[in-house]
This record gives C-alpha cells, sequence and structure tokens, in this order.
C-alpha cells in the first residue's frame, strides 16, 4: 500500500475518535504460530530460569544473584529493565500520536504492535522494579498520599508510570473487546460469569469510545513527562556521574532520545517479529513512517552535541578509557550512523538495512545511552573497581525479556493485533 | 452541550493563561540556608588520636554486631575502611606531613548535610531532614529503591544487600533518639580528647574559625563542611590539605537545588503537562476536521462544519 | 682565578673535560631514574621470592666490604648450615647457600624466620661494633640498610662548575682528587693525565672490582671532604657544605663565605638566646651558646643533619649552622624541603629539645647519660625561667627561677575519678608534676595568687557540653588535651590509654 490512504466509500468511518478500519483485506487479526519451535523452547527455558532466580532473590537478597554493593547500589536491572524497558516502549506514544493524535491512518496497521510492545513493555518495567527493589512488599507505598515526597525526581517517575501503565492497558482494552465481545465463552465450571463479562465488555465498549482520546492525550503527556524525568535521576549525582554524561540537560536528551527511538523501535519489533512468525514485512509502510526519523534523531544529536561544546566536556573524547570508548561508540555506531542510514531512503526501502539501522540506534543509540548514564558513567568515592552484572543478575534481564518476547507471540495468537498481508511458510 | 471542540480550546486557553503565571526556568533554586537552631559536630583533626573509641560507642549504642577486630587494635588503620553496614563510623589513619606528628586521624560518618541529596532523592519520604540537624531513615517507608545511595555525594548510606526481607539503610542518625533526650551523640561523648565537638552548627562555626585563626600554624584554612554541597552539620579542620586526608573535592552547590529546579520548574502548578495536553487535543482536533474535509472533498459533499 | 694557564694549553681537552663534567654531574645526579619495580639493583638484598610485596626498600649490602672487615672468621656470621647432628651450625667452606635456602618467611623446626635471622645476624654485629668503639659499625638504624633508591625528589641535580675548579685544584691540591686511577703497587689514587673519566666509569654500578666506594658516597666524600677542611682551617670562602649549596644553588648561591653563628644578623646578643615561641604554655629558655660552643667538641654534636638519605655516605655531614627549628617545626610552611621528605619520626621543636635519648637534644645531654654535662636539670623551670632567666644570665647572675609558694601544695598523688566509667581513675602524680611545673596557672589556669584558690579542673569544665560557651571543652576532653597535649608536644610523658588508667571490665553506665 502506497500514497496516502483515505477510507473510500464502504469503509466504516466513524468519529475521529475511535479506530477506523482498513480496507478489508488490512485487518487486524490473530496470527497462528508454532508453539514448538526451538526458538520457542529456548525463551521458556530462559523464563523458567529467570523466574526461579528472581525467586530466590526475593527471599534471600540482592546481592544473593546480583553484584550491586553500596559502591554500585542500580545496575544492570535499572540501567535495562527499567530505563530502557521505559525508552524502548516509547513507539506506544509516538505511534499514538501519528496515528489519532495527527490522523494520520495509514499508520494505521502499526499502532497496535506498537500498543503491545508498549503494554508489555511497560509491564516489565513494572515487574522489573519490583525485582529490584528492597523492600518489594512494600512497592504499593508510592499509591499513598502519606508516602508521597514530591521532591524526587524519582516519585514522578513511580507516579507517571504507574500511571502510564493503566493508560496503556485502557489504551489495549479496545483490542480486548474487539476480540471477545460477543464471543465470551469462559471454560469449564465458570461459564456462569459469560453474561457478566459480556455485559462488562460492552460497557467498556460503549464508554472507552467515547472517551478514548482522553487516554491517547494523557499517554502522550505521561510518556513525556517520565521518559524526561528518567533523565533527571541523574542529575543528583553530578560529582559521580562522568562529565561526558552529567548535564542539567539530561531529561531534555532523554525526552528527545524517546521521541527518536519510537518509529526505529516500531520497525524493530515489526521486523523481527514478523519475519520469525514467517510473515511479510509491510516495509513500504515502515519505509515511511521512519522518514520522520532523522530530523527527531538530528535534533537530539544537536542538543547533545550542544550540551557537550557549551560544558567543554568534548576535551574528554581523547582519553581511551572504556568510558571514554563507549560514549563514542553511543555517538557514532549508536547515533551518527543511524541518522545517516535512516536519511536515505534506498536504505529504509531494503528490509534488512533498515532492520540494521534500526537495530543500531536501538541498541547502540538508545539502550546504550541508558546504560552508559546509569552503569558506565557512574563513578563512585573510595571504590576501585568497576561494576561487572554477574550471570544470574544477566539471565534475570534476558529472562525477563524472554518473557516478554513469549507473551507477545501469545497476545497476538490471541487478539487482533499485527495485520496480515501475507502468509508466508 | 458545549462541543468538544470549543471545550478543548477553552482549557487549552485556561492552560496558557496558567502557564503565563508560573515561572518557568531551569536555573537553580535558591540555596537552602541551614536552620538556626541545628545542631551539629566540629572535628578537630589535630586532637584525634585514632583511640577509636567513638566507634566503639556508636556500635554500643545502635546495638550493631561486634566488629571483626576489637576495637583497641590499631592493625585495622593499615588500610582504609569505609562505613558498613555494621559500622556507622569509622576512623582512619593518614601519613602526615608535618614532623610534629606521625598521623593524622580522621573520623568518617554521615554528614547530615543541610540540603541532602538523599532526603530530596527519596520518593517515599524515608529519608527526613529534621529541625535539629540530623538526617534519618524510617524504615516504615522504605521501599529498598536505593536512590538514597546514588544521590549522596559522601557515598554513605549502606543497604544489606544480602538480606530478603526487611534489609535496612545504614547510616550514622546523629543519635537522634538521644538528641530528643537532650543527650549528646554517643561519639562525641566518648571521645576523651574531645576531637569531637557538639553544639548549634552556628556556634561551632565560629569556634572553628576562631581556632583557624588563632593558630593558623596548625590548621589548613579552611572549614570543611561549612559550604560543601551546600553545607553539613559535621564540619571538619585539619592541619593538613583535606584532599590528603582522604576527603572528597565537591562543590559548593546542593544537588537537590538542580534536580528540583528542573523538578518544579517543569510541573509548577502543572503548566506544563496541561499545556501539553491542550495543544495535543487541539492538534487531535484539527487534524480529525482537516480528515474530514478531505474525506469530504475526496467524496464530492461539502465539508461538515462544525462551527 | 685566571683561565690564562687553562687557555694555553689544550683547550680543546679542558672544554672537552668540563663539558664531560658537567655533563656527568648533572647526568649522575639528574639521571638515577627510579627502579622500576621488580628491579632489584645490584648488591641489594630483597628476596622477592620470599616476601612478595616489600614493606621496605630493598637492603643495601656489600658483600665485599663485609668479607674484607670481617676476613676468613666472619664467613660463618652469614653462612652456616646446621651440622649433621642436628645442634648448632658450623660453617663449611665451599657450601655458601644463600639465606633462605634454609630460612623461610616464618620460623619453624628451631630455624629462625628469615627477617629474624637477617636482623640478628647483620644488627647485632653492628652493635657490639658499636659498642667495642670499632669504626665504622655499620648501620644500626632501619634506614641504615633500607635504603631508599632513587634519590629524593627534593634533591636537585647538582651543575658542576668544572673550569671554576681546575685552577683551584691545580693550586691546591691535584686533580687526583676527582680524577684518579688506582695504582695497585703503590696502594693509593693517582692522577694520570690524559686518562680523566667521569666518576661512574668506576664507581658506578656495577662496582669495578678496585673499587670500594660507591657514587654517591665517592663524590660526597671528594667534593664535602674538601669543601670541610677549608672550613675546618678557617678560610675565608669555601665550598657549600650543605645540601642545598650544591642541589639548590638557586636559594643559596656558592660559594659563600663560612657563616658564623655568632655574627648572624638575627642574633643581637647571639651568645645568649632566649629559646621558646610565642603563646607557648612554657616561658622561653635562657641559652647561653657561647658556654655550649666552648665545652662542646664539635658544632656536629647539636647542629646534626639527620639525612638517612645520605645513607651510603657514612659519615655524619657538617653542620648546616642553623638553628634546630629549620627543620623541626610544626608548621608545614616553614619546613625545609628536607624535612618535609623525612623518613623517621619527625619531631616538634619540643620533642627535639626534650628527647632524653638524642644526643643532640637539651635534656638528653644533661642527664645521667652524659656524665660530663651539668645536672642542673631537676624540674621544668630550671631550664624555663622566661625573660627573668635571660635577664640574669645577661647580667652573669645565676638564674633562679621563680617558683610559687602556696599554704597547701595540693595531693601527693590526686585520684581523678570523675569520669570513671570505661576506665579506672587516674592515680595523677601530682607533686611531681608540682615540681616540674613553673606556676600552678601551667594547668590551673584560672589560678589567681592573691586569693590562694586553686580550683579544680572539673570546677569550670562540666561532663555535659554548654551551649553556651562552645569553645570551652568538656571536663573528658580537658584532661586529655591538657595532659597528653604536653606529653605528645615534648616527646616524654605517657601517650598511650592504658599506661594511665587500666581498663575497667564490662559493667557500669553506658555513655
Amino acid at each position: 500500500m502506497t500514497g496516502k490512504h483515505r477510507p473510500t466509500r464502504g469503509e466504516r468511518v466513524q468519529s475521529d475518535n475511535e479506530v477506523i478500519e482498513m480496507s478489508t483485506h488490512a485487518v487486524p487479526k490473530p496470527v497462528k504460530i508454532d508453539l514448538r519451535s526451538p526458538g520457542i523452547v529456548v525463551l521458556m527455558v530462559l523464563s523458567v530460569v529467570a523466574a526461579v532466580l528472581v525467586l530466590w532473590r526475593l527471599a534471600f537478597g540482592l546481592g544473593t544473584i546480583t553484584n550491586l554493593d553500596d559502591s554500585y547500589p542500580w545496575g544492570v536491572w535499572i540501567a535495562i529493565d527499567v530505563a530502557s524497558g521505559v525508552a524502548l516502549s516509547a513507539g506506544g506514544f509516538t505511534t499514538a500520536f501519528i496515528a489519532h493524535i495527527l490522523h494520520r491512518h495509514r499508520y494505521e496497521e502499526i499502532v497496535r504492535p506498537a500498543l503491545l510492545t508498549a503494554v508489555l513493555g511497560y509491564t516489565f518495567v513494572a515487574i522489573g522494579v519490583f525485582t529490584d527493589l528492597g523492600q518489594y512488599y512494600d512497592i504499593w507505598h508510592l499509591m499513598l498520599p502519606r508516602y508521597w515526597q514530591p521532591n524526587s525526581v524519582l516519585f514522578e517517575v513511580g507516579v507517571c508510570v504507574m500511571m502510564y501503565l493503566t493508560v496503556l492497558w485502557i489504551e489495549f482494552i479496545p483490542v480486548i473487546v474487539e476480540r471477545f465481545k460477543g464471543r465470551v465463552n469462559l471454560p469449564g465450571e465458570a461459564y456462569i460469569f459469560n453474561g457478566l463479562v459480556e455485559r462488562l465488555l460492552d460497557l467498556a465498549d460503549r464508554t472507552l469510545s467515547k472517551v478514548m482520546f482522553v487516554f491517547v492525550i494523557l499517554g502522550v503527556v505521561l510518556s513525556c513527562a517520565h521518559q524526561s524525568s528518567l533523565g533527571t535521576l541523574m542529575v543528583i549525582a553530578p560529582t559521580k556521574v562522568h562529565p561526558l554524561w552529567w548535564s542539567p540537560f539530561l531529561p531534555l536528551m532523554f525526552l528527545l532520545s524517546a521521541f527518536a527511538v519510537g518509529y526505529p523501535m516500531v520497525t524493530f519489533e515489526s521486523i523481527w517479529a514478523h519475519r520469525s512468525m514467517g510473515l511479510k514485512t509491510n516495509v513500504d509502510l515502515l519505509a515511511d513512517l521512519t522518514k520522520f526519523v532523522p530530523p527527531t534523531i538530528g535534533l537530539y544529536l544537536l542538543v547533545k552535541v550542544w550540551d557537550m561544546i557549551h560544558r567543554g566536556t568534548y576535551v574528554y573524547l581523547d582519553d581511551f578509557t572504556v568510558q571514554s570508548n563507549l560514549f563514542l561508540v553511543e555517538l557514532i555506531v549508536g547515533t551518527i550512523i543511524p541518522l545517516i542510514m535512516f536519511s536515505n531512503a534506498r536504505i529504509r526501502r531494503s528490509e534488512s538495512m533498515l532492520f540494521l539501522a534500526a537495530t543500531l540506534y536501538v541498541v547502540f543509540g538508545v539502550m546504550l545511552n541508558r546504560i552508559n548514564v546509569f552503569i558506565t558513567s557512574y563513578s563512585p568515592p573510595h571504590t576501585n573497581y568497576p561494576y561487572i552484572p554477574r550471570v544470574p543478575e544477566v539471565l534475570v534481564t534476558v529472562g525477563y525479556i524472554s518473557m516478554l518476547i513469549l507473551l507477545y507471540r501469545l497476545f497476538v495468537a490471541i487478539f487482533p493485533v499485527l495485520v496480515v498481508h501475507e502468509q508466508e511458510r | 452541550m458545549i462541543s468538544r471542540r470549543r471545550f478543548l480550546k477553552l482549557a487549552g486557553a485556561a492552560a496558557g493563561a496558567t502557564a503565563l503565571e508560573s515561572s518557568v526556568s531551569i536555573a537553580s533554586t535558591e540555596r537552602r540556608e541551614p536552620d538556626p537552631n541545628a545542631l551539629g559536630c566540629l572535628f578537630d583533626a589535630t586532637l584525634c588520636v585514632g583511640c577509636r573509641q567513638c566507634e566503639a560507642a556508636c556500635n554500643r549504642v545502635n546495638e550493631l554486631p561486634p566488629p571483626d577486630r576489637p576495637f583497641e587494635d590499631p592493625g585495622v588503620f593499615r588500610e582504609h575502611r569505609d562505613t558498613s553496614i555494621r559500622a556507622y563510623t569509622v576512623v582512619n589513619r593518614y601519613d602526615s606531613r608535618a614532623p610534629d606528628r606521625k598521623h593524622v586521624h580522621v573520623k568518617t560518618q554521615c554528614m547530615h548535610c543541610v540540603d541532602p541529596s538523599c532526603v530530596s532523592a527519596c520518593l517515599v519520604g524515608a529519608m527526613r531532614k529534621h529541625p535539629n540537624g540530623a538526617v534519618t531513615w524510617d524504615t516504615v517507608a522504605c521501599i529498598g529503591c536505593r536512590y538514597c545511595v546514588v544521590a549522596c555525594p559522601f557515598g554513605v548510606p549502606r543497604y544489606e544487600f544480602d538480606k530478603g526481607i526487611e534489609p535496612r539503610v545504614m547510616k550514622c542518625t546523629l543519635c537522634y533518639p538521644r538528641l530528643e533526650q537532650g543527650l549528646m551523640p554517643a561519639c562525641a561523648e566518648a571521645c576523651p580528647m574531645e576531637a569531637i565537638k557538639f553544639g548549634p552548627r552556628a556556634r561551632l562555626l565560629e569556634v572553628a574559625h576562631a581556632r583557624l585563626e588563632k593558630h593558623p600554624e596548625r590548621y589548613v584554612d579552611h572549614v570543611y563542611g561549612e559550604r560543601e554541597v551546600g553545607g553539613t552539620s559535621w564540619l571538619y579542620i585539619a592541619p593538613q590539605s583535606f584532599a590528603s586526608l582522604g576527603f572528597l573535592d565537591l562543590p559548593e552547590d546542593a544537588p537537590p537545588r538542580t534536580t528540583e529546579a528542573i523538578q518544579h520548574g517543569v510541573f509548577k502548578h502543572f503548566a506544563a503537562p496541561i499545556l501539553i495536553y491542550a495543544g495535543l487535543g487541539v492538534l487531535m482536533a484539527k487534524s480529525a476536521r482537516r480528515r474530514q474535509q478531505e474525506d469530504a472533498a475526496g467524496d464530492g459533499e461539502a465539508p461538515a462544519d462544525e462551527g | 682565578m685566571t683561565f690564562a694557564r687553562g687557555m694555553e694549553s689544550g683547550m680543546k681537552a679542558k672544554a672537552r673535560a668540563l663539558i664531560l663534567a658537567s655533563g656527568t654531574a648533572l647526568v649522575l645526579c639528574g639521571g638515577c631514574t627510579p627502579a622500576p619495580s621488580g628491579n632489584i639493583p645490584v648488591g641489594y638484598i630483597a628476596k622477592v621470592e620470599v616476601y612478595g610485596d616489600l614493606d621496605r626498600y630493598p637492603v643495601r649490602f656489600d658483600h665485599d666490604r663485609h668479607t674484607d672487615r670481617l676476613g676468613a672468621d666472619a664467613c660463618a656470621s652469614c653462612h652456616h648450615e646446621r651440622d649433621d647432628s642436628g645442634g648448632g651450625v658450623t660453617y663449611v667452606s665451599g657450601h655458601e647457600a644463600a639465606c633462605e635456602t634454609c630460612h623461610g618467611l616464618e620460623a619453624s623446626n628451631g630455624t629462625r624466620g628469615l627477617t629474624e635471622a637477617y636482623h640478628d645476624t647483620c644488627l647485632k654485629c653492628h652493635e657490639e661494633r658499636s659498642e667495642e668503639g670499632k669504626r665504622p659499625t655499620g648501620p644500626q638504624a632501619c634506614s641504615g640498610c633500607h635504603v631508599k633508591q632513587p634519590l629524593p625528589d627534593w634533591v636537585e641535580p647538582v651543575t658542576f662548575e668544572h673550569a671554576w675548579h681546575i685552577p683551584v685544584m691545580e693550586r691546591d691540591g691535584s686533580c687526583a682528587a676527582c680524577h684518579h686511577v688506582w695504582d695497585e703497587k703503590r696502594g693509593e689514587r693517582v692522577y694520570v693525565k690524559g686518562e680523566e673519566k667521569a666518576c661512574d666509569t668506576c664507581h658506578g654500578e656495577p662496582l669495578a672490582p678496585h673499587v670500594k666506594t660507591r657514587l654517591r658516597e665517592a663524590i660526597h666524600g671528594a667534593c664535602l671532604g674538601c669543601h670541610r677542611k677549608e672550613r675546618a682551617q678557617g678560610a675565608a670562602r669555601t665550598g657549600p657544605v650543605v645540601c642545598q649549596g650544591c642541589h639548590d644553588p638557586a636559594r643559596y648561591p656558592e660559594p659563600f663565605a663560612q657563616p658564623s653563628l655568632l655574627k648572624q644578623p638575627r642574633f643581637e646578643k647571639a651568645d645568649i638566646i632566649l629559646i621558646g615561641r610565642p603563646n607557648a604554655v612554657m616561658p622561653g629558655v635562657p641559652f647561653n651558646h657561647k658556654v655550649h660552643q666552648e665545652k662542646t667538641p664539635d658544632c656536629i654534636v647539636c647542629h646534626t643533619s639527620h639525612v638517612f638519605a645520605m645513607a651510603d655516605y657514612t659519615e655524619n655531614l657538617p653542620y648546616l649552622g642553623e638553628r634546630c627549628n629549620l627543620c623541626h617545626t610544626a608548621a608545614e610552611a616553614d619546613m625545609s624541603e628536607a624535612s618535609r621528605h623525612r623518613l623517621s619520626v619527625g619531631l616538634t621543636p619540643e620533642a627535639a629539645y626534650h628527647d632524653e635519648k638524642a644526643p643532640a637534644s637539651c635534656i638528653g645531654c644533661h642527664t645521667a647519660r652524659n656524665t660530663k654535662g651539668p645536672k642542673q636539670f631537676k624540674s621544668c623551670s630550671s631550664c624555663h625561667s622566661g625573660e627573668k632567666g635571660l635577664e640574669a644570665m645577661r647580667k652573669g647572675r645565676p638564674v633562679v627561677p621563680e617558683t610559687v609558694q602556696w599554704p597547701e601544695n595540693g595531693p601527693r598523688i590526686y585520684l581523678i575519678q570523675e569520669l570513671v566509667d570505661r576506665f579506672e581513675p587516674v592515680q595523677f602524680p601530682h607533686a611531681d608534676h608540682q615540681q616540674m611545673a613553673i606556676e600552678c596557672q601551667v594547668c590551673h589556669h584560672h589560678t589567681t595568687p592573691k586569693t590562694g584558690k586553686t580550683p579544680r579542673c572539673k570546677t569550670c569544665h562540666k561532663s555535659a557540653f554548654d551551649p553556651e560557651q562552645p569553645a570551652k571543652p568538656r571536663l573528658v576532653g580537658s584532661y586529655h588535651q591538657m595532659c597528653l597535649g604536653c606529653h605528645r608536644d615534648m616527646g616524654m610523658g605517657p601517650v598511650k590509654c592504658l599506661k594511665c588508667h587500666q581498663k575497667r571490665s564490662e559493667r557500669g553506665r553506658l555513655p
């Protein structure tokens, strides 16, 4: 499908607040997946391992399976599970922005996959936070006003993420409704609740259809708030964060990189998901979507470079320490090269090159940036050793990602999320 | 019944008006002044002999587990020690640069900052700064996020990483329960040389400067903690450069001023979020209308006009 | 000074020699690059295979010097092995093994540990030689053997004015003082013209076979030996004799006139001075320098320079002619560079003056150890007579310290038990301290003579803190600051906790 799509006669055009269906052959549908592929088995094993490790950690403490200590209180779980997880779920609000706020309905078909990524992503951010908290059983404290300390950046992050997670699930309800309304069939003895569930779904459908716009916009606002506040987190330790990263403008840079990573992340997971399930990717759509990426990466790069010049921290670039080298990787491999690649229309139209560009930005531009800000740049006083995560620690992170992928598959198989153009065997 | 578009327009206008009122700037907010009644301690490094009675008293009063080596064992000075979950305060020995003494001893513990980073960082208010100057941790509120450990510029808070249930943040409390009873902190009371002098912070600063003035040959002309990271309740005077005694070289800006300026600046009166919300709403409405016009034009119908 | 003769003959050779010497001097002193860690220079004992990381510098050990001096009998003192019967040790010629072959890190099976073995063997011998009056004794202090390499960094390279020395040496001595070769037949150093080499050709590492002195010793012996001799002979201008004279010529431009202590402008009446400082607790000490100068054989007795970095140079350096407090000073800013890098325990001026064990200190001399010195030392006030004593001394009158007579002199032993908690009460010898002190105000600093009231410390210094007077120490601080303040400053008197009060068992109230 090329060119601007306009709803043609025969399509159901409802008010601008509702999902507009595409032409009949591009309707989201549940996808059949093969549960016995070796990949699935591996993911399941990793998930189970992670679950066991997490239970052990919950019982016996963080120090038993991680290398976290007083010098390095935050490690891989914060940098990857939480910070990168939030950043890489930015596809949710950026696609909602272009499809529902700007009404570019051409991009409708990637909204739901992005939304699913965001829903699962943020759910696992919450699970990641829960895993990392020393007193995880008190995680609900943040909901009670008597425990609110609004001066804290983390407070704002926590409250915002809580609210946004709720908003995301609310945004996902229409998908559930679409799948089950009129078809509710609870298994076994629970069939007596069929009617109740049916009525609930109907209620949801009717109310949400009127007020969904509130949540869509709220989602964008909340995202802006907490994406930037995640950056503000490390501003409180100027003496412990390497000058290459510390800046009072960290929130702005986090926000801009979140804007920038939305579509590359959507591209990344779209191509990967489709490919691994034997489906054909809509490369043209992605190519058009990613044309918005260069200005966003460009703006981020501009702010980053200006900040570096303004604070004079470019002098550290040729230090050839681990830190300065990783910064260069982040800057060159992770930001400049993808920027160049995304600017090239030919590259955008080639599925493999597009995937490469997206991967480079997602992994080296954003994920590495979050790792750098929270781990690499952190130099506590009186400490002469670096933080290296332990194997169980990494396995938990890998396990959570595996669970996320598995759940994505499951949801995609149950709910109408993906638009299938052609099923390839 | 007000149309949706009109509602959004009005909301946007209201938000805009609110935003204009509030000043949104990323500059640091005002420096926080210490409470005039706040207490503190002055540590004179020329007086400390390294007897570690302060460590012993702290250990006793806080019911901490016994140390690996007894408090009389000077062998502990061979390596640099930090506070830990079992020791709220430690004394370290450094080589002296003056011939009138072999070593200089320095006691470290929580500095009980005037503008504590940990208090600002704690999202559930488990870290609190009391009017008497003490910074304490409350186990009830804490959720164990360790942001306070990240935030502290001195690297003071210690966390019980090897506990699954009720891990605690361990740090000096300035003997807050004793202060409430009108007593001195245990370390100050135990020190035989009175290297630790306890009293109102303002008076201690006077004492410190008086000593520097009276014996310029004995001290380096600087009171550490007077202005570092916005000032601390523990003040230090020393016979040689602070850097040679393991002190950190910290700026005078208190880090919470920057983060709180960003946070409160951006979220003041919720102006920015409301503004963005309203802006997006307007954008959404306008895009929808343009879309409908294009559709209608494509169908040959007259564009619907909501007026 | 004439260069004329030099100009005539072999100017090229002279110039070459000059360049060589200057350059060599620079290289010799400035080029002592630090031995890379792990590289033990030749002639040093380190035994890293036994000790691993070293706590101290490697020990400089000149084996030849020991065999030369001690003769064949001495082999057994180091090279021994257990005889087969299992008892004692015997020397077996040809079986000289390295010490660590049998002496491991720790003692075992009746065999001493390596460190113990070394110290027993080396230091005991040196001590014995010292007692028997044999010279040289060999080092007896740690840093005498554990020599620091390389040069301390306060020692600047020396720029040696060769051209200036040539006419001087030719006039006064001969070039052999520096440029010599060893004449086997005559058994002495001779000058062979045309064979002038740089010093380290023979004296550098490794030493040439016949050479007995190492480079540092050789240079300092040659240079300073000459300069000292000149000074002893009363020459008006000599070469430098202080470290800085060669190593920091900017501050001490040389050659300079022999300083006469008595003519120093800072001493008006240079023979009788008051040793003291403002704000001191004790009054100053009047000191008759002239009398001491006449009575002591060598200025070096008092004005000693303890520079252990010159361990190679076995003789004491000549006196600096400076006051004690040039190096022994309380303020870092006033310290000389040398003192700042001291390798031994530093001393305050007070400690330096009062050190009982040092021959160069007042008390060290005026005590029973030195039977020749005056035994006037009875109490502090014997010396600390202040301005009044200075007046008396200048007028040639006997110095009578003013003592205060009180109707009630206080107890002989005062039991300090106000703060008994973790420690037992202190048995304070009040009468002894009373004798030492000049006036009660030294401790009871608000005693008024008129009323005769001597308040006890606890009268004013309370146990609890006083927010009204934060500067005033509490009772516990007052005691310790008063007692330890004096004891630490002077280097005399108990400073360890248990020397004054015993520990109590765990009982009694918590603080």
